[in-house]
């Protein structure tokens, strides 16, 4: 009989595809507005001050650890926060999102972007991680991330949040060769950003690649795959694992698994164990309560809930995670019982 | 030989409708009937989009614009899935950038309740009037496609009041989980009202319906199944006997397409998220297939545009049941020569012998 393991070694075990005694469990969008204390923060400094202030987004980063007892703490940070120090400045409007001053839309654009160590462009994040590192113990796995480059490389192009990335895929047919520079520089800037997380001690990496599901595989694999390869190389030379997330990609996950992570997050527009036959049984898998789910009944999502682990079947490798973020309106005790949920299901079977 | 070596378009598309061989693969774009077109936007300055709709000789010279231009095979009549809302009694406007948006949205049993679903011919008489000056003004040569949303995306309108802001459909969710009695209340009145749309579409002339699931990508395989797919089989199975082709189409749909294909449609639509050639493989080749080139491609130079077109029917394979679409609606940056010249690409590099020669031997 062996002692009940931490949440950090969990995550990780799981993350390596082997024997945990329960399956671990992280939510997307778990740090921030869901607890009183940190809509409290937020409405006091105002969002981007939280985030980049050391002190306070680190605790509202390990506030899920403490209230929900989750095995993965997440920083409370925006994938966006790359963008200060790269030079394309940026604001969020509330409802709205962020919205990027002046657009990167031309060669002299691209040329433009700074690519800076993380621990000048953007080092309250890392100062962040070493806070949490020292406070958390061993408690919960720090779970690092970065926005994929597609995803920064989008956004820029757009300048505001789109539905379909049109603009920036005209772009990509149109200019070829600005794209691939573009993307180039995009993941030098994420390899930075995750090797200065890795120093400061997250424990493991999840690549955002939030809106790669507004591409079909061809044009995936010749206008994003080849920098998804890379990022997850430099992560797997630092041992660090990996996750490799992304949404309405149904029809990428074979080339998704392709680039090399350890773990490929889905969300639920699929069964999770096809998407697993699918990424192969050498990848472990994240995923994929459908986070609206989380504002039905409990008899609902216990439902649901568990169907997600019997599909799995206890099979080593699989985090347990929504589909997406979580959904306005969720209340912290849903989540609470799911997190008892996943806990006391996988542990019964062990 | 005899004297028509070539299909007319309608030939063309009923034919792939139907499987059978064709002389070059139809082809037809959603949206063709619109905003990429000068003739549509000097329309546009003087009428709101509703009254253009609404009137049967505007709707039919929009949807006429593409035909004698693109050289299309198939006229899709220029309307919008809204209007079927006026058939179950609910009041809407169509905001420009956003589409419809409703003055008071559907989320209690009261709100269901009071939807009434009126007589088709009486509550939209102008868009059957269309479909019957389209069939007369094509005389054979080109088919009539009239359409529907589906009862899922109708009612993600109708609960939403709009667009979902944050794209999850929450609101919508929420009420299928916490209310399943209200939402399956809903579905029916919807299913009902498009039933008689549907119905009354086909007796005016509609050679082609198609049924736009837009918004069903955001539903997992067991939601769809539960939720959604039955009210789908059950507008097919209605509309079957007028003797219409039928087409279902979804986007986002990569992990929904074999159930997708058990809803009863004669073709499939596609979007370009997933290959053509794999698509087709999970509906089963008892189905056609339309699709399915990324509509952003065209903002491309035409060189990238007949690659991308190329691919999509080498993944068709020359199989008969392909109909070549986009793999959603014609953005409106779009070059209507580009069109032009894709609809000549698409047509030319798929050229067989006439079906009616090729069998004489």
């Amino acid at each position: 009989m062996t002692a009940k393991m931490t949440g950090r070694e969990r995550l990780l075990a799981a993350a390596r595809r082997q024997p945990v005694d329960a399956t671990p469990v992280w939510f997307m969008r778990q740090a921030g507005s869901l607890f009183q204390d940190a809509r409290e923060l937020i409405q006091k400094h105002d969002i981007m001050t939280v985030a980049k202030t050391p002190e306070l987004s680190s605790r509202v980063a390990m506030m899920p650890v403490e209230k929900l007892g989750v095995d993965g703490c997440v920083l409370f940070a925006d994938i966006m926060l790359v963008l200060n120090g790269m030079g394309v400045p940026y604001h969020v409007v509330p409802e709205t999102g962020p919205i990027i001053d002046r657009p990167v839309r031309s060669a002299e654009d691209i040329r433009a972007i700074r690519v800076v160590e993380p621990e000048e462009g953007s080092p309250y994040v890392l100062d962040a991680i070493r806070i949490i590192k020292n406070e958390l113990g061993d408690r919960a796995a720090i779970v690092g991330f970065s926005g994929s480059p597609f995803t920064l490389v989008c956004y820029m192009i757009e300048g505001k949040p789109s539905r379909t990335y049109d603009r920036s895929k005209a772009f990509m047919f149109a200019h070829q060769d600005l794209w691939h520079e573009f993307m180039g520089k995009a993941t030098d800037v994420c390899v930075r950003y995750l090797k200065g997380q890795v120093r400061a001690g997250i424990d493991v990496a999840q690549l955002f690649d939030s809106w790669v599901g507004v591409l079909s595989p061809s044009q995936y694999e010749e206008f994003v795959l080849p920098y998804s390869r890379r990022i997850f190389a430099e992560l797997r030379s630092l041992g660090v694992p990996s996750i490799h997330f992304g949404t309405g990609n149904a029809g990428l996950l074979e080339l998704m698994a392709a680039a090399g992570p350890d773990v490929v997050g889905v969300d639920w527009r699929v069964n999770i164990d096809e998407a697993w036959a699918r990424v192969g049984a050498a990848k472990g898998i994240q995923g994929n309560l459908d986070p609206t789910l989380l504002l039905a009944p409990w008899s609902t999502v216990e439902r649901e809930a568990g169907d997600v682990l019997r599909r799995v079947d206890g099979r080593p490798g699989h985090i347990y995670n929504l589909g997406h973020a979580i959904v306005g309106g969720t209340k912290t005790d849903t989540l609470q019982r799911l997190v008892d949920l996943v806990h006391n299901h996988s542990a019964v079977k062990a | 030989m005899p004297a028509n070596t070539t299909m007319t378009g309608a030939q063309r598309m009923l034919a792939a409708c139907r499987r059978q061989p064709v002389d070059a693969t139809p082809v037809w774009f959603m949206r063709q009937a619109g905003r990429s077109f000068k003739e549509y936007r000097a329309l546009k300055e003087k009428y709101d989009f509703l009254t253009m709709a609404k009137t049967p000789e505007i709707a039919a010279q929009v949807t006429l614009l593409p035909v004698g231009r693109l050289h299309v095979d198939a006229a899709v009549m220029f309307s919008d899935i809204a209007l079927v809302l006026e058939g179950l009694g609910l009041e809407y406007h169509i905001e420009p950038e956003v589409g419809p948006v409703v003055a008071k949205p559907v989320r209690t049993q009261a709100d269901v309740d009071a939807l009434m679903v009126v007589d088709a011919e009486e509550a939209t008489p102008y868009v059957f009037e269309t479909l019957r000056i389209l069939r007369r003004e094509l005389e054979g040569q080109t088919a009539v496609i009239g359409f529907a949303g589906s009862p899922f995306t109708l009612a993600c309108y109708m609960i939403e009041g709009g667009r979902s802001r944050s794209r999850m459909y929450e609101g919508v969710k929420a009420l299928m989980f916490t209310q399943p009695g209200v939402w399956h209340g809903l579905m029916e009145k919807i299913t009902e009202a498009t039933i008689r749309y549907l119905l009354a579409q086909a007796k005016a002339g509609a050679q082609v319906i198609q049924l736009f699931d837009s918004w069903v990508g955001v539903l997992g395989p067991s939601q769809y199944e539960q939720y959604v797919l039955p009210y789908s089989k059950r507008i097919f199975e209605a509309v079957r006997p007028t003797g219409a082709a039928t087409i279902n189409f979804g986007t986002g749909t990569s992990s929904l397409l074999g159930l997708m294909a058990t809803a009863g449609s004669d073709i499939i639509g596609v979007d370009w998220r997933e290959d053509l050639g794999a698509a087709w493989r999970t509906i089963g080749y008892e189905h056609g297939i339309q699709g399915n080139l990324d509509p952003a491609m065209l903002l491309a130079p035409f060189p990238v545009i007949a690659e991308g077109a190329r691919r999509v029917l080498r993944q068709a394979g020359g199989r008969p049941g392909h109909i070549f679409n986009l793999g959603h609606g014609v953005l409106p940056e779009t070059i209507p020569d580009d069109l032009a010249r894709l609809v000549e690409l698409v047509h030319n590099e798929s050229r067989k012998p006439h079906p009616a020669t090729a069998g004489k031997r």
